[in-house]
């Protein structure tokens, strides 16, 4: 199979504790982020006795080990580690999980998001279920994903004021990245929407977690919004992705 | 049908339950959480002499709280000396009806009860450690009750008394500094402000919490450059736009965009926990992880 020519990547190592390895990727904006979310996904059939856990930024992954590291440790691992990171990516892009989110656009910004941006509703909606995104990494809450890549049309700062709180469910924009509110919680990002789906559920011990790192999501606008799902039940509807 | 063990009379400081915390979810966005002073929580569990792996305690921080035991109970106390009458570090036997009234110290902020017959407990991921920012519980309120984890232990009445040898718990208060490990930021600070950081007094803030201790000092000079958000580990101490030192706790966010001018180790970081609201702390550098 032939893929595109690649810029250039490399890896940067740093210490972050004694136990602690942080890899930074660098290279150009679109190469870093490729690469990223080849990673993470490589990263998911990681299995190495030293690595307790990993988690990644939006251009860093950080590996907690089991022991603190001597320096010939630190570089056989660092070895190991760039090996799995770089093997066999295109493989990865192409089993990538994607997600369909339904979403009911009636989201509390959705004016004042056509105020600043100088589009209509209709435009906000057509743009917003454009493109496929990629998860590029769970964070500010448990399962809260950072989608990208946003329309530059749609990308405006914070809120001056956040919200003391967000209710679950609710789709938003903030600065470069889309995302999910997965619990209720305070939040500064503009709410365009809402959905049923269920992002985190922490009595599912088995799929507390809609999203992995790299998986793909697509928004659709619908009319109204079906019964709240479990994460369990979409996780096995999920089809390949055809990104 | 576990047995009623404790029912909580009075809150008005923070406590809940607290075990190891829940690793393997930092990628999903989940913090580890967990006990905010391990060494204190894992003396308190070789008191008892618990073996089990998810042991529950319960861990309080501030005087208000109180407890009314609804059974006959061993108890280890360690952390805070917060308990009246009851002294931390040491095991207490409790009859039903006894009361824990945690009341103003002076030494220390959070304290650790471990209960021989444990403690049942809802799991989330699991663990029993509660974090209700994550969605995962809420802290322990006034009428809940708790029931005891397995029948109670038969009292071996030599190991009542047991308690830990001050020497092994003295450098927990020192007054030392506080060792500084290097960070993935720390080389951006300029000479100067790691200066400052290293050679002032810094007070512990009273906003600080399981997500994160505060600190107040001098304004430290925050560098330029911009960071993209990445990974942080509890113990990371992050410099804000304000130039007040945050240090990441166990309920803190997995993932920042403030550069990190050090790192405390879990000891350096337990330490630190302890310090309590407007108590003056100073910070070395320790330069056993540059290379």
């Amino acid at each position: 199979m032939i893929h595109p020519p690649e810029t250039p990547i490399s890896f940067r190592w740093q210490r972050y504790g004694s136990d602690g390895l942080m890899a930074y990727v660098e290279g150009d904006e679109c190469a870093v982020r490729r690469q990223m979310t080849d990673a993470v996904q490589q990263l998911e059939a990681l299995s190495n006795p030293l690595v307790k856990e990993w988690v990644a930024g939006f251009n860093s992954i950080l590996f907690l080990l089991n022991q603190s590291l001597c320096a010939e440790t630190q570089s056989s691992l660092v070895c190991e580690l760039e090996k799995s990171l770089l093997a066999d990516s295109a493989k990865g892009r192409e089993s990538s999980r994607l997600h369909r989110i339904a979403v009911l656009y009636d989201g509390p910004d959705l004016d004042s998001v056509a105020q600043q941006t100088g589009l209509s509703a209709e435009a906000i909606i057509a743009i917003h279920t454009a493109p496929t995104y990629t998860v590029a990494l769970l964070g500010f809450t448990p399962g809260f994903p950072y989608l990208y890549p946003l329309d530059p049309r749609l990308q405006l700062p914070r809120l001056q004021r956040p919200r003391t709180r967000v209710p679950a469910g609710s789709v938003a924009i903030g600065g470069e990245h889309a995302g999910i509110y997965s619990i209720a919680s305070p939040g500064g990002w503009h709410l365009l929407g809402r959905t049923s789906t269920c992002l985190f559920d922490p009595a599912n011990a088995s799929a507390p977690f809609l999203f992995r790192p790299g998986d793909k999501v697509r928004f659709c606008a619908a009319k109204q919004l079906l019964p709240k799902q479990s994460a369990i039940s979409r996780a096995d509807s999920v089809n390949g992705a055809s990104a | 049908m576990n047995s009623l063990l404790i029912a909580t009379v009075c809150r008005s400081g923070f406590a809940s339950l607290q075990d190891r915390g829940r690793h393997g979810w930092l990628r999903c966005g989940v913090p580890h959480g967990g006990w905010m002073d391990r060494t204190a929580a894992e003396w308190a569990l070789r008191l008892i002499d618990t073996q089990s792996a998810n042991a529950v305690l319960i861990e309080v921080a501030n005087a208000g709280f109180s407890l009314r035991m609804e059974s006959n109970v061993r108890v280890a106390i360690t952390g805070a000396d917060a308990v009246e009458g009851y002294r931390a570090w040491h095991c207490h036997l409790l009859k039903a009806g006894d009361r824990l009234n945690f009341v103003a110290c002076n030494k220390g902020q959070w304290t650790y009860l471990a209960f021989d017959c444990g403690i049942h407990a809802q799991r989330w991921l699991g663990s029993a450690s509660v974090n209700p920012t994550a969605g995962m519980g809420v802290l322990l309120k006034k009428g809940d009750r708790l029931y005891a984890q397995h029948s109670a232990v038969a009292i071996d009445k030599r190991i009542v008394n047991q308690y830990i040898r001050p020497q092994a718990i003295a450098d927990y208060f020192a007054a030392s500094p506080i060792p500084v490990e290097t960070a993935p930021q720390s080389d951006w600070f300029d000479a100067a402000t790691r200066n400052t950081f290293f050679a002032s007094e810094w007070h512990v803030s009273a906003d600080s919490n399981r997500m994160g201790i505060r600190l107040q000092g001098p304004a430290l000079l925050t560098p330029g450059g911009s960071l993209l958000s990445e990974p942080v580990r509890v113990g990371s101490i992050q410099v804000p736009a304000n130039g007040q030192p945050i240090i990441m706790g166990p309920d803190g966010p997995t993932v920042g965009g403030y550069p990190k001018i050090g790192w405390l180790s879990p000891q350096a970081f337990n330490r630190l926990v302890q310090c309590r609201p407007g108590d003056t702390i100073r910070f070395s550098p320790c330069n056993r992880n540059e290379q």
